[in-house]
């Protein structure tokens, strides 16, 4: 399997004012493989949400480098949004789905946006609606759609655009186990027919859908696994443990 | 095709949000008409008014206005700038209440042209509806005054009268401002870090690279300077030393207001923290409002303690001619609501940076009426910093005034009025709109 992120050395360090600093990640070194399901744990505050910011070209490192798909960040600083569009799709935590937009409009903005309406594009949306149990919803407004539709609606959309890399910052926040395992299941088949996956949690049962977990404490990587031949709930007991033995 | 009808939808459900937005435009185009009505189109009444001074120079009015070049041109050519610079704060209301949408654009992989091309799109509607209402509104206005004019100084009224010049200045300033938005526009996508738009959408953070001239030091000293000397060589070459000097003593004065705000007033109000009511309110006050708005409008302050003087020194002078007087009531209105609306803008920006401020005092079980009454009074003392500040060197040239004679008690207490009028009706307006602003999502 290919290498599509690696990131070597990265530091990330915040200005509170003019002599206080806060090292929000210390040399982190991370190699993920292409069609890899990653997770990122640790208390809050840890660096999590830093780390995917910084892996996916949302934010800056103060040190270190970053390469994704062969490429390193200063080959793509003048075309990062192609880059982008190309080969990442983010599920925020918060959503971010627009109000005034249709279901179907929230899908497929991204692709709107740069290369405007065409019919392979209305095709791909409904199949993916499909897939994720949202067609009859289409011509609805987000505001219409429960937390869990809504959930789905933002996942349809980071996929709209056949990223290679998914990532997902805490993305089943405060839904109900039913649809948490929808989700998950959905995740886990794309991750199947080959999306590299980044997911941030604090679930160890959403933890144990991946193939490898990255524990975080202060900026630091103090633990990781790899599911291998474990079953599923031999995976999850296993970061449990690891879980308790940071205290998360 | 698709980007222009997202943005065009976009905007049919923000209609409320932008309102205000539309308001401002709508007063800069009828400032604007008016500003260059007395810039370009000055000398075609002041031709029919009999025995006034400048008369024996008008062979046209572009000769007059090189020859003579009047204070009430200089400001208004002043105060064209300074409202095209004022539509800054407007602008960064409006892009602050996109700063979701830029965000989900951005990470989909929209690239900047494209970002652009929505939010002008998006503006458009609405600042050129703004811009032909408002010229037409002034248009209306600049006909009023003319006839007003020429009631008080007894001249024969000539009827409605349309200048080419006036028109075309007009409309090359708006352009110019449509143009001036366009920068913006691509200065504030271009410049914002994807995390930083992201963190000012969920948590209410500050966009930190949205205030381009704020922050742009050595620009805006360069920009500062470039505009003065300009100012300058026209007035000295056009043989005003009047205006040379006022203009000079008022951007003296507004540099030493700028000092004293930011290092006298600022760690005076900073002791305040100390105070009862500071432990009472949790250190709220006199930290979360005051200070940071001061520090974030000490710019405008400082121009409108400049436009405010200068106004001042205006109607002073010219108290006993019509005419002039008038002209200066009218420069000194606009000038001083122009900025003063601007603040409005501003801090009711800054009460979306500071929600999860007060969510926080809120969960410390402040109620709505504590709350309230922290915005009372942070809001009190942020103006009446504005109003003594802007009002320091005004009381000299009053003070000198009264000695000399030369103005009464009752014109002078009539300006102040005015311009206490005007900040106490932006105090009743922010007070209830930032308080809206902060409660809503708590």
């Amino acid at each position: 399997m290919t290498t599509i992120i690696k990131a070597s050395g990265i530091s990330k360090q915040y200005k509170i004012d003019k002599t206080t600093f806060v090292q929000a990640l210390e040399d982190i070194n991370i190699e993920i493989k292409q069609g890899e399901f990653v997770c990122v744990m640790g208390a809050s505050g840890s660096g999590k949400s830093t780390l995917i910011q910084i892996l996916t070209t949302i934010d800056k490192p103060t040190k270190g480098t970053l390469s994704l798909d062969g490429r390193s960040k200063l080959e793509m600083q003048y075309d990062l949004s192609d880059f982008r569009y190309q080969n990442l799709g983010f599920v925020f935590q918060d959503l971010n789905l627009l109000d005034e937009y249709t279901v179907f409009e929230n899908i497929a903005l991204p692709v709107l946006m740069r290369d405007g309406k065409n019919k392979s594009m209305n095709d791909y949306v409904i199949q993916l609606a499909n897939k994720l149990g949202i067609e009859s919803l289409l011509y609805k407004y987000p505001t219409e759609c429960s937390g869990g539709e809504q959930q789905r609606i933002a996942i349809a959309r980071a996929l709209v655009n056949h990223p290679k890399i998914l990532v997902a910052d805490e993305p089943t926040g405060n839904l109900d186990s039913i649809t948490v395992k929808a989700i998950m299941n959905v995740f886990r088949s794309l991750n199947q027919e080959g999306t590299t996956i980044l997911m941030v949690t604090h679930d160890s049962y959403l933890a144990s859908y991946s193939d490898r977990m990255l524990h975080l404490k202060s900026g630091k990587i103090v633990d990781e696994i790899a599911k291998q031949n474990r079953t599923q709930e031999e995976y999850f007991n296993k970061i449990t443990e690891i879980n308790s033995k940071h205290n998360l | 095709m698709e980007t222009v009808r997202l943005a065009l939808k976009s905007l049919k459900y923000d209609t409320k949000k932008t309102k205000s937005y539309f308001l401002f435009q709508i007063f800069l185009s009828i400032a604007i008409c008016l500003c260059c009505h007395f810039c370009a189109d000055f000398g075609t009444y002041i031709q029919n008014i009999p025995g006034y001074e400048y008369s024996v120079f008008i062979i046209n009015h572009v000769y007059f206005i090189s020859q003579t070049f009047p204070p009430t041109t200089m400001f208004s050519i002043f105060l064209l700038f300074a409202l095209v610079m004022l539509g800054f704060y407007a602008f960064q209301f409006i892009y602050q209440e996109q700063s979701k949408k830029i965000a989900v654009f951005r990470i989909g992989g929209v690239n900047t042209r494209k970002i652009v091309l929505f939010l002008f799109m998006y503006l458009l509607p609405i600042t050129l509806t703004a811009m032909i209402v408002g010229t037409l509104l002034g248009f209306i206005f600049v006909q009023l005054l003319n006839y007003l004019i020429f009631s008080f100084s007894e001249a024969i009224y000539p009827g409605i009268q349309f200048s080419t010049d006036g028109i075309a200045i007009t409309i090359m300033i708006l352009f110019i401002q449509m143009i001036y938005y366009i920068i913006l526009t691509y200065g504030f996508v271009y410049r914002n870090e994807i995390k930083d738009v992201l963190n000012y959408n969920n948590n209410g953070n500050s966009l930190s690279n949205v205030r381009i001239l704020q922050e742009n030091k050595p620009f805006r000293i360069i920009f500062t300077l470039i505009g003065l000397t300009f100012i300058m060589y026209l007035l000295i070459k056009a043989g005003n030393i009047l205006s040379a000097n006022i203009i000079l003593g008022c951007t003296a004065i507004g540099i030493i207001m700028k000092t004293l705000i930011k290092d006298i007033i600022i760690p005076i109000i900073t002791k305040i923290k100390r105070t009862k009511y500071y432990q009472k309110t949790n250190g709220y006050f006199g930290y979360s409002f005051t200070i940071s708005n001061l520090v974030r409008s000490y710019g405008l302050i400082f121009v409108l303690s400049i436009l405010y003087q200068f106004g001042v020194c205006l109607i002073v002078f010219f108290k006993d001619d019509a005419v002039d007087l008038s002209i200066s009531v009218v420069l000194f209105l606009i000038a001083t609501l122009a900025v003063v609306i601007s603040i409005g803008f501003q801090l009711l920006t800054a009460a979306k940076r500071k929600k999860k401020e007060y969510f926080e005092l809120f969960r410390i079980g402040k109620t709505n009426r504590d709350i309230k009454s922290i915005i009372k009074y942070d809001l009190s003392l942020f103006l009446i910093i504005v109003f003594l500040v802007s009002n320091i060197f005004p009381l000299i040239t009053f003070g000198r005034s009264l000695f000399d004679g030369t103005i009464t008690l009752g014109l002078m207490m009539v300006i102040i009025g005015i311009y206490s009028i005007e900040l106490l009706v932006l105090y009743f307006i922010v007070k209830k709109n930032y308080y809206r602003i902060v409660k809503i999502d708590n």
